[in-house]
């Protein structure tokens, strides 16, 4: 037996509970726009997912070169 | 949230078995005494309060309920101080069950204890290695006091099967022996000291590929083997961003005393707790402090191969006390641990998979909780 590191990231498909949570949060967003017809069935579970998944991102701690960047882009009003 | 302090105190080095596999070496009448328990305690509860504020008490051995007595003068002992000081405590033993006798069971119940009971499994898979000195097997003594313990609805256990080389061929029958007879979670624990050959791993990967085919049927039943040692790495894909899997802490979180007073970094590494170069201190003079920095600075994985591996936040890659079982160094992988946690992963990704997309409701309602879907 050797050590043998595994270089390919394998894509799963199971979400992980942090895109759930978008997901679930985007279900929940999405239900309360008007344009959604009352009582259409809703999308696969999977393809919401596979939204979420595409939309979501999952924030990294905040560090002070990304407020710097922020700032710049007009997105953050200096103190 | 931060975890408890876990002080561990080895009650003794005797014990009622002679495990062949046993890590905690020579088996004599040798039990730690009232006031080097009470130091114990009061080192505990001082790094406690000095750092989280809360701590988890365990007791080991050898066999601690060869040292009944002792164990409850400990119990009211670490009640009193930590009430005076505090600080909250909760209690629990690893226990080979051949002396849990109901009176035992019932006085650690009343006070909340989590039971971890070593039983490998079938009496094929168990009686292998768990042995009385005279050379009987132990499975059935043990059978007794899981019994006991299945009586007792609201009691927290735990099984803890240990697969080393030698059993590792019941492995299947083993797991299976015990969903059929107990309700609660069943930890796999791998013997890391052993040396595995090509041959061993490959059997015992196929032990473990029929496992989690045995794990598929029963989800499917709708009564899922709760093997924690699989089930853990499905939560460690679930919850890989958000920093649920462990990282080990040693020199930090947990204290183990040895029967002498000496202070290890972990329970798994006592002993006979002989062994000077993993001290950190002893109950009398407290933490050296220098060698606690050298463990927090030393943990972790240093092995270069592991630093470009996709799975390596998935994997006990860093657990302290595997490592030094495996290659004599805190911080150095063995090929065995990189091989098993790369079959591990692989066939609890394969199950979840499955389980997932047939939106299985156990999977779902375990794994996901509130935000499972519906199934169609």
């Amino acid at each position: 037996m050797k050590i043998t590191p595994v270089t390919t990231k394998r894509v799963l498909l199971l979400p992980t509970a942090a895109v759930l949570t978008c997901s679930t949060v985007m279900m929940s967003c999405h239900q309360q726009q008007p344009q959604s017809p009352p009582g259409a069935p809703p999308a696969s579970f999977t393809a919401d997912v596979a939204a979420a998944s595409a939309k979501c991102t999952i924030p990294g701690p905040v560090r002070s070169d990304d407020k710097g960047r922020q700032r710049l882009a007009g997105k953050m009003q200096a103190p | 949230m931060s975890r408890p302090l876990l002080l561990t105190l080895c009650l003794t080095h005797d014990c009622t078995l002679r495990c062949r596999y046993c890590y905690a070496g020579r088996k004599y009448a040798h039990a730690m005494t009232q006031e080097t328990a009470e130091r114990g305690i009061e080192l505990g509860l001082e790094e406690a309060a000095r750092t989280v504020g809360k701590l988890d008490i365990s007791f080991f051995g050898g066999e601690p309920l060869m040292e009944w007595d002792l164990l409850q003068y400990c119990h009211e002992y670490m009640r009193t101080r930590a009430a005076e000081r505090g600080i909250p405590v909760r209690y629990g033993i690893t226990t080979n069950g051949t002396l849990l006798t109901q009176d035992r069971l019932n006085w650690l119940a009343e006070r909340d204890y989590l039971i971890g009971l070593s039983l490998d499994g079938s009496p094929a898979m168990h009686d292998t290695n768990r042995r009385f000195a005279d050379g009987r097997g132990s499975h059935a003594a043990v059978q007794e006091a899981l019994e006991r313990i299945n009586r007792i609805p609201q009691l927290r256990s735990k099984v803890i099967c240990v697969v080393n080389p030698a059993n590792h061929c019941h492995l299947l029958e083993g797991v299976r022996w015990l969903h059929r007879h107990y309700r609660g979670d069943i930890g796999l624990n791998f013997d890391y000291w052993s040396e595995w050959t090509d041959a061993q791993f490959d059997s015992l990967t196929a032990q473990l590929v029929k496992l989690t085919a045995d794990m598929l049927a029963s989800y499917r039943c709708g009564l899922p083997m709760r093997v924690e040692t699989i089930e853990g790495k499905i939560r460690s894909h679930l919850y890989e961003q958000s920093g649920f899997c462990s990282y080990c802490r040693i020199g930090e979180q947990e204290i183990a005393i040895s029967v002498d007073g000496a202070l290890f970094p972990c329970s798994r590494m006592v002993g006979v707790g002989d062994e000077p170069e993993i001290t950190f201190g002893d109950v009398r003079s407290g933490i050296d402090r220098a060698k606690q920095h050298y463990y927090i600075a030393t943990r972790g994985n240093a092995t270069p191969e592991c630093r470009i591996c996709t799975l390596r936040h998935r994997c006990t890659n860093t657990c302290g006390c595997t490592n030094y079982a495996g290659t004599g160094r805190i911080n150095q992988v063995s090929p065995f641990l990189c091989n098993l946690q790369q079959t591990l992963i692989r066939l609890a990704d394969e199950l979840a998979e499955t389980l997932f997309l047939e939106k299985n409701p156990a999977f779902m309602d375990k794994f996901y909780g509130n935000f499972a879907p519906q199934a169609d």
